[in-house]
């Protein structure tokens, strides 16, 4: 009969290879995890700045030229990555944080550069006598529902008129430049808000609603038909 | 702050959930093959070949009650030294109406008696009369009424007790033919416990003494007396009172033991509030007994951060039904207002998840699978890949179902025996 009590003893190694595993692991994964995200942050800083110089640079070439050429059509002027990085940056939101200090000066940024594009386009649209479709929506991370499915009408709509332009800003930022273009715009101070060709939309909007509200959606796609219609045709010639 | 301590809680949740794997990912590769005074844990050539009795407790369990017998008296061993001992614990159906097929056979015993509410009842039953009738005896069992032994299944757990200084063996569970969603779960699960059973038994701490065919030396009843109330899991009370008085419980992997477990969530959660109430409880009781008394080896250790484990888990569980709900709400709204059922799809490598949380989620998901696979392939044999595999998808939510509710009964039973 073996019920004695024969001295047991802890074998301490058996955790502390484990312990030491999972250290491993651990740290492996954050530093995995670390060197992603310096990597996407200098992506989007990197993107963040050929826009930068991409509206220097029609800044620049719109004040020489002045009102003398009206050749180029706004889309090929305007930093097309604009809302690519919007993308981005709703990622690494959702990656680090809304809190994150890196994605908040990113975001600063970003509104900037966003306001600069919609200056230009303005100031293109008034010179050469066409009139862009811009979309100027406010919105917060905090607590506002309504944002959330905004947003994904907002992404819905670029899908479907890729020709039209959003600018999205979080109303919640310390920027001043933010308060001083919902002034100018005369956006109200709630969420979610929207201005679509000077008009003031407030609460969400349906995909339908806004289709309704702005007829010229409705002629941005038929000229969009007509481009690929057209390229198309080339194609199969 | 809130953000913070969330963060802090999921961190060492996830810490403590990977720890534990890798270290019984490590007591079962790192094991040296011998037991932990030093001696070559290997079966003896010797048969074993002892009277063993197998008790039978039985409430109201008229539809298996034969099956189960017949299973037993089908078991490769010699009929003189094979002893069934079926106890009639007051059923109120046809119960001992079914089992009188028996009397005259010279394997089985029938006794009766009235019902007293639990089944360690009916066992103490079965141990006085071997006691009192079997002298021979050396062996003792028990199998619930609802569950089958494969035939080399006491073979197998004989096989077992000639390693060094074994006093009970524990078997390998396996679903029987499931049906439902919930038994097929319970499948992957029991081949999961199988893995987790042979990991404990290399260690030294198994702290469970299933019901179904555990086998037991005689001496351990003589040393230890009888099975307790405990909560209605005399089972794992009483490998505790065993791994206390030093005695050795092993895991004999291929002696099989088939079960058809509950069929539905509300039959399933009663089954696992019980024992995981139970598992508290005990727990609680031993508590200055068992935690970091280095006397008890590993048990010491790992009791304690089970108990540990079942809090931090009750803890998680607002969080991992925030992680369930915010989703599924995401995307009711997403389709609402979209009407997109299927979102566009980020290719570009930018939009790969490379955050802590996530991919220490997947690597725990991975270590899982390969624990479920060792049980399943390595261990029993069985196919790798089945379709009921996905039900792991769901377990984690059903398992925090049941642990907070245990753990809330737990905590409201503990204050009223504090008035």
């Amino acid at each position: 009969m073996q019920t004695t009590n024969k001295e047991r003893t802890i074998q301490w190694a058996r955790y502390i290879v484990a312990l030491v595993l999972t250290i491993a692991i651990f740290g492996s994964v954050l530093y995995i995890s670390q060197v992603a995200t310096d990597k996407r942050m200098s992506e989007v800083k990197s993107i963040q700045d050929k826009i930068a110089i991409d509206l220097l640079s029609s800044e620049t070439q719109f004040s020489l030229l002045s009102a003398a050429g009206c050749t180029q059509d706004g889309d090929s002027i305007l930093a097309p990555e604009i809302g690519q990085l919007g993308d981005r940056l709703t990622f690494m939101e959702g990656q680090l944080g809304i809190d994150d200090p890196d994605v908040i000066g990113l975001k600063k940024y970003y509104s900037l550069l966003q306001i600069k594009d919609y200056i230009l386009m303005k100031e293109l649209g008034d010179k050469c006598n066409f009139k862009p479709v811009t979309l100027v929506y406010f919105y917060s991370n905090d607590n506002c529902s309504d944002c959330t499915k905004q947003g994904y009408v907002l992404t819905a709509l670029r899908e479907k008129y890729p020709l039209l332009r959003v600018y999205s800003f979080d109303a919640d930022l310390d920027l001043s430049a933010i308060k001083t273009l919902q002034t100018v715009t005369s956006a109200p101070g709630t969420v979610p808000s929207m201005v679509i060709g000077g008009k003031i939309y407030t609460g969400f909007k349906s995909i339908e609603e806004i289709e309704i509200a702005v007829p010229a959606l409705a002629k941005m796609l038929a000229e969009q038909k007509a481009v690929e219609k057209k390229a198309q045709t080339k194609i199969t010639q | 702050m809130f953000t913070n301590i969330k963060d802090i809680l999921l961190y060492v949740s996830l810490f403590g959930g990977l720890y534990f794997q890798v270290f019984l990912l490590v007591s079962y590769f790192l094991w040296d093959g011998v037991t932990e005074f030093g001696e070559a844990d290997e079966p003896t050539e010797t048969l074993f070949e002892p009277t063993v009795a197998v008790m039978v407790p039985c409430f109201n369990e008229e539809k298996t009650v034969v099956g189960t017998v017949e299973s037993l008296l089908a078991l490769d061993y010699p009929r003189e030294k094979l002893k069934i001992i079926v106890i009639d614990d007051g059923s109120t159906d046809n119960t001992w109406n079914e089992v009188q097929k028996y009397v005259g056979n010279i394997s089985v015993v029938l006794l009766q008696k009235k019902n007293e509410g639990s089944k360690f009842a009916a066992m103490n039953y079965g141990l006085r009369y071997i006691k009192s009738h079997m002298a021979d005896v050396g062996i003792v069992g028990c199998l619930d009424a609802d569950s089958a032994v494969h035939h080399t299944a006491l073979r197998e757990s004989l096989k077992e007790f000639t390693k060094p200084g074994v006093m009970a063996v524990v078997p390998s569970m396996v679903i029987d033919h499931p049906q439902t969603f919930m038994q097929y779960m319970q499948k992957v699960e029991y081949e999961l416990a199988t893995y987790a059973k042979q990991a404990f038994s290399r260690l030294n701490t198994l702290y469970i003494a299933p019901g179904p065919f555990t086998m037991m030396r005689r001496q351990v009843f003589d040393v230890l007396g009888e099975y307790n109330e405990a909560h209605h899991v005399e089972d794992m009370e009483i490998a505790l009172r065993m791994q206390l008085q030093g005695m050795r419980l092993s895991h004999a992997v291929n002696s099989l033991v088939y079960t058809k477990g509950p069929r539905t969530w509300p039959a399933l959660l009663k089954q696992r509030v019980r024992w995981t109430f139970g598992f508290i409880m005990n727990v609680w009781d031993y508590r200055k007994k068992v935690f970091f008394n280095d006397k008890l080896g590993h048990v010491g250790v790992t009791i304690p951060i089970l108990f540990a484990m079942i809090w931090l888990l009750v803890v998680m569980i607002p969080f991992m039904l925030i992680g369930l709900i915010t989703p599924i709400i995401h995307i009711v709204q997403r389709i609402s207002v979209t009407g997109q059922i299927i979102p566009k799809i980020q290719t570009d490598v930018f939009f790969i998840n490379t955050n802590v949380f996530s991919i220490i989620s997947l690597i725990t998901i991975v270590i899982f699978f390969v624990t479920i696979f060792i049980g399943r392939k390595k261990l029993l044999r069985q196919k790798m890949f089945s379709i009921d595999l996905f039900t792991v998808i769901v377990y984690p939510f059903f398992a925090a179902w049941w642990t907070g509710q245990s753990a809330y009964n737990a905590v409201r039973g503990k204050k009223k025996s504090w008035r």
